[in-house]
């Protein structure tokens, strides 16, 4: 083959073959239906993949539930719900790239995303796009940005880790903190919210030692914490990770340290390290596994029914997520203005709170920033092999923080 | 020589048409493909400088294209525009090339690939810890987008639509491409092949290797660094995990796969690898696993790449003595 | 206190050492003989901490015959890679044999994540939740196991190297395969053995260390750019440099982590492989 050919053969058909290689994106435009999409932004695979999967779980329960009413109803007619799920592999450039897509393909509602980084990478530009996004798993600084179209489904560190350093601080009355966090932004803020909270209920934070997300071996960190002998230490770290840090910091600090975990640390991982090494571990529980009402235990059922899993407070906020936006889309007689489809979500919470049919936690409403205003939180301690109550609130006020 | 140039000049150019018209076909979806397409085919080519040309296998190239993206995010940030970020990334990535390049250069082979290897970790790990720098694992966001150009009466280009940026990014390729060209076609292309085929020969013939290496290498690494500004400011959103061993990985695979010592190799090589997952639609891990088994299937088969292997007639099934370069 | 905390920090390094030295040995076996990086080494460690896993918790069976089992499939998992993707590019350039391997390292990684999902998973073991205090070094036995499991399979190796025919011909083939093949030293045989201790030593490790630090398909990366860098320093093909550097670099990250960063811990060991290799490009006791 002469060289030119040859140029021309190969380019051509890289070239041919990079556009009919999406066969599934084709379809997905041309199977446009008639119900209205509501987007799910999830990390189904990366090192979030476990919160994906509640996600979608959550938010095709809850598609279901509004389906099974009749769907959404906009302007006197009735719409199917219809969820349309994006993999975002826990990257914020994928993040971006679904948001983008959603706003292409004219779905201006979006359950997710969930993380952090995630949502500060897609806040740049959902307003652009004019996408509303629920999201939950999120630092409170990601409101205090400005954006206009975030709503927040749960609770954030200023709650959990100021009820954690109020628990520690003046129910349980220990004095010295530690605190092993990650340098992500999660770490970050849950360093910076409970070394504020502990001062400030009378303790004191006498070392913080970080580790790279994903870390699996703390041995370092951990005997440098022990020389400095803390009544107490505090996680950042998510689910997968519990288990090792609960494990590892037993070994080395032993029984009598008190280890509190984040939001991410809950009974399962308790059960999966083992409940002896656990005793003496608290966790926050919020909104979901503390709230006890029908909805609550019908999602919980549902849920083990068709996934064989317990439910979590993530499925359970991405379930409301869609709830609630959907609720405002139907109050606001649009699916398409996501301003004013954030403008009437305030009312919308508080129908459904009123109904009785959310579940994850947050209530009372939106604040302006997008943050709910109230939400159910509690701390509790192993003893025993059981979960004991130390404190519940549902507003910050109660313990003193705003 | 000449006669196939005038051919391959005609049919250049119509593929350049074919593109330049392809944008305003495409939805903005593809056209958002096209664009990470693009600066991975610039990235591609940067590699392929110094796989190919001087036959070294490098396995830190993503952290050049990091610090290309970060140094320009920084410096925006600080108000420079867009415009002179993006040539000060190019160069400041290139430093860096230069420093890790030379200590890095008087090791061979599989020598030389770990220690790229260790120094695209710490720069990894570096991005990932230097919070007060790079704001850590969370990356940057909120890049700003590249100034308009400003044309006659009051109108410019804005880069504000993928499409605009899709133009960017072609003009950038076709630069890279020259520049590659260029090179190859010089007498330093010539130096280039000597290191490249025997070292030690060349060395006789009074050709300093390492210089050569050297040169490769830092002008691979300004134009990942160009690749890293266009991209950050594409997405105005970039993170360490952007840049981690996993892209420099996908990098290697899209200049082995497309054909190493070739110009078009890397980029039919970046083409094939990023519309691959596209493929599997929703499970790109899938398409990954496919990047796996093909380097393998290519590097026992076809070590030559794809283009390779059409430009220089099939080799022999087991390889024979050339490797990708 | 100051001396408890430092014999932690170098109980924690020998720990960490040990499973250092087991990939890196496998690794220094394999390009001893066929003097090819292999980076999907990583990948049977994590395969065989797998495979672990799932005969534990989905047969119930104990951790030791779990582990051996594990052993037993990834050494045959090793030999059908060598015989599939190394033993080809046997002959061409030592690079094109690199190229394979991180292929095979990509590849392997997400067939995993694909059956497995990315979740970090704690292999039960009644092990890991009994702990002792030794001289003032906190462990549990997991940990103590670590070291022990090692140390004796490390000398089961060196009995085999050193005194079998086997080991015999797998150190000719290492010094010179030319001559070893004229010899009619079947070097086929050879590659293949190697390939399967290799990958039972890494499986071994990688069931150790699972109820410690999780299994998930990602767990493979550290330890063999780990495993990379000792063997540099080592010397390529060496076994004791593999042995020694293995739980050097193991208690000098401990130290490194404890007393300097414990964020910048894992640039350690690069920084170092960097410094050594500026010296002498080709390791320390380097032969080429």
């Amino acid at each position: 083959m002469s060289k030119a050919k040859q140029t021309c053969f190969y380019f051509c058909w890289a070239f041919f073959f990079g556009l009919i290689c999406s066969p599934a994106d084709l379809l997905a435009q041309t199977s446009a239906g008639k119900g209205i999409k509501f987007g799910v932004s999830a990390t189904l695979t990366g090192p979030a993949s476990y919160l994906g999967w509640h996600d979608k779980n959550g938010t095709t329960l809850a598609a279901e539930e509004i389906n099974e009413r009749g769907g959404i109803n906009l302007k006197g007619e009735k719409h199917k719900l219809e969820l349309e799920f994006f993999d975002n592999e826990t990257k914020p450039a994928k993040a971006v790239e679904g948001m983008r897509m959603f706003a292409d393909k004219g779905t201006h509602v979006c359950a997710g995303p969930q993380l952090t980084p995630l949502v500060y990478a897609v806040m740049k530009f959902n307003e652009e796009l004019k996408v509303l996004f629920g999201s939950y798993n999120t630092t409170p600084e990601v409101y205090e940005q400005g954006n206009k179209l975030i709503l927040s489904a749960t609770m954030n560190q200023k709650w959990s880790i100021g009820l954690a350093a109020y628990t520690a601080a003046k129910v349980l009355n220990l004095k010295k903190a530690a605190l092993l966090v990650d340098t992500t932004g999660y770490g970050r803020a849950v360093e910076k919210h409970f070394t504020m909270n502990f001062k400030k209920f009378g303790g004191e934070v006498i070392d913080v030692e970080w580790y790279e997300l994903k870390s699996t071996d703390f041995y370092p960190q951990l005997t440098r914490l022990k020389a400095k002998n803390p009544e107490t230490l505090m996680f950042g770290g998510m689910s997968a990770e519990a288990v090792i840090l609960i494990r590892q910091s037993r070994e080395i600090l032993g029984k009598k340290v008190l280890l509190i975990g984040s939001d991410y640390f809950k009974m399962e991982q308790l059960k999966k390290a083992g409940l002896e090494v656990s005793e003496n571990t608290m966790i926050p529980l919020s909104g979901f596994h503390i709230i006890d009402s029908p909805a609550r235990q019908s999602f919980y059922k549902k849920f083990q029914d068709r996934f064989g899993a317990e439910a979590e407070t993530y499925g359970a906020c991405a379930h409301d997520e869609v709830l609630w936006i959907s609720r405002a889309m139907e109050i606001a007689g649009t699916n398409k203005d996501a301003f004013k489809i954030r403008d009437a979500a305030d009312q919308a919470m508080r129908e459904l709170e009123a109904q009785g049919l959310l579940i994850g936690g947050a209530h009372g409403g939106f604040l302006p920033n997008g943050q709910a205003k109230k939400y159910y939180i509690g701390t509790n301690i192993l003893r025993g092999g059981k979960l004991e109550r130390l404190k519940m609130i549902t507003d910050l006020k109660e313990i003193g923080l705003e | 020589m000449k006669e196939t140039s005038r051919k391959t000049s005609g049919v250049f150019w119509a593929i350049l048409a074919l593109l330049i018209l392809l944008p305003f076909f495409l939805s903005k979806a593809y056209l958002h493909l096209a664009v990470i397409i693009g600066v991975h085919a610039i990235l591609a080519l940067s590699l392929g400088m110094v796989v190919g040309f001087v036959g070294q296998l490098s396995l830190c190239h993503a952290g050049f294209y990091g610090i290309g993206a970060y140094t320009s995010a920084l410096l925006t940030f600080s108000h420079w525009p867009f415009w002179l970020a993006l040539p000060a990334a190019g160069i400041i990535s290139g430093l860096f090339g230069l420093l890790i390049g030379l200590p890095a250069l008087k090791t061979r082979g599989i020598y030389f690939a770990i220690t790229t290897l260790s120094f695209g970790v710490i720069m990894n790990i570096m991005l990932n810890n230097w919070v007060s720098l790079t704001n850590g694992p969370d990356g940057l966001s909120g890049l700003a987008l590249p100034d308009p150009i400003p044309l006659w009466a009051k109108t410019s280009i804005s880069f504000n639509t993928p499409r605009n940026y899709y133009f960017l990014v072609g003009v950038f390729l076709l630069f890279t491409i020259f520049v590659c060209r260029r090179l190859l076609d010089s007498r330093v292309g010539r130096a280039f092949r000597g290191v490249r085929d025997n070292e030690v020969l060349a060395e006789c013939l009074g050709i300093r290797a390492l210089r050569y290496k050297l040169t490769a290498f830092t002008i691979g690494a300004i134009f990942a660094g160009l690749a890293g500004s266009l991209y950050a400011h594409y997405l105005r959103y970039i993170c360490p995990r952007d840049f981690s061993f996993a892209e420099s990985f996908d990098l290697l695979v899209m200049v082995v796969v497309g054909g190493a010592q070739t110009i078009l190799g890397p980029i039919v090589g970046a083409l094939f690898i990023l519309a691959l997952p596209k493929f599997f639609g929703f499970e790109p891990v899938y398409g990954r696993v496919a990047f796996g088994i093909i380097l393998v299937v290519v590097m026992i088969y076809m070590p030559r790449g794809i283009v390779g292997s059409f430009q220089k007639g099939f080799p022999s099934p087991k390889g024979g003595a050339h490797g990708p370069s | 206190m100051e001396a408890a905390i430092l014999l932690q920090q170098v109980a924690n390094g020998l720990v960490i050492g040990s499973i250092y030295a087991m990939v890196a040995l496998g690794l220094t076996l394999i390009f001893g003989i066929l003097h090819i990086g292999n980076f999907a080494h990583g990948q049977l460690y994590m395969l065989g901490a797998f495979a672990t896993y799932w005969l534990v918790s989905l047969w119930g069976w104990n951790i030791w015959s779990s582990m051996f089992v594990a052993m037993g499939l990834m050494a045959l998992l090793g030999m059908v890679l060598e015989r599939i993707a190394f033993r080809p590019v046997r002959s061409a350039p030592h690079i094109n044999g690199l190229i394979v391997a991180l292929g095979l390292f990509i590849a392997l990684e997400n067939i995993a994540f694909i059956l497995w999902g990315g979740d970090e998973r704690t292999l039960p073991s009644p092990y890991a939740t009994k702990m002792i205090t030794l001289l003032s070094i906190s462990l549990t036995i997991q940990r103590l196991l670590v070291f022990a499991v090692s140390i004796l399979l490390i000398f089961l190796l060196y009995l085999f190297i050193q005194k079998t025919k086997m080991g015999k011909a797998i150190r000719a083939v290492a010094q010179d395969p030319e001559v070893a093949r004229l010899m009619g030293i079947p070097i086929h045989r050879v590659s293949s053995t190697v390939f399967a201790v290799s990958s039972a030593l890494a499986a071994a490790a990688g069931a150790m260390v699972g109820p410690i630090f999780c299994v998930f398909p990602s767990m493979g990366l550290i330890p063999i750019l780990k495993a990379f860098v000792v063997i540099v320093l080592g010397g390529m093909g060496s076994i004791p440099g593999a042995i020694f550097g293995g739980f050097i670099l193991g208690v000098a990250e401990s130290l490194g982590a404890g007393y300097i960063s414990s964020e910048y811990k894992d640039a350690f060991a690069f920084a170092a492989l960097i410094l050594v290799l500026m010296v002498r490009p080709t390791g320390l006791f380097g032969k080429e």
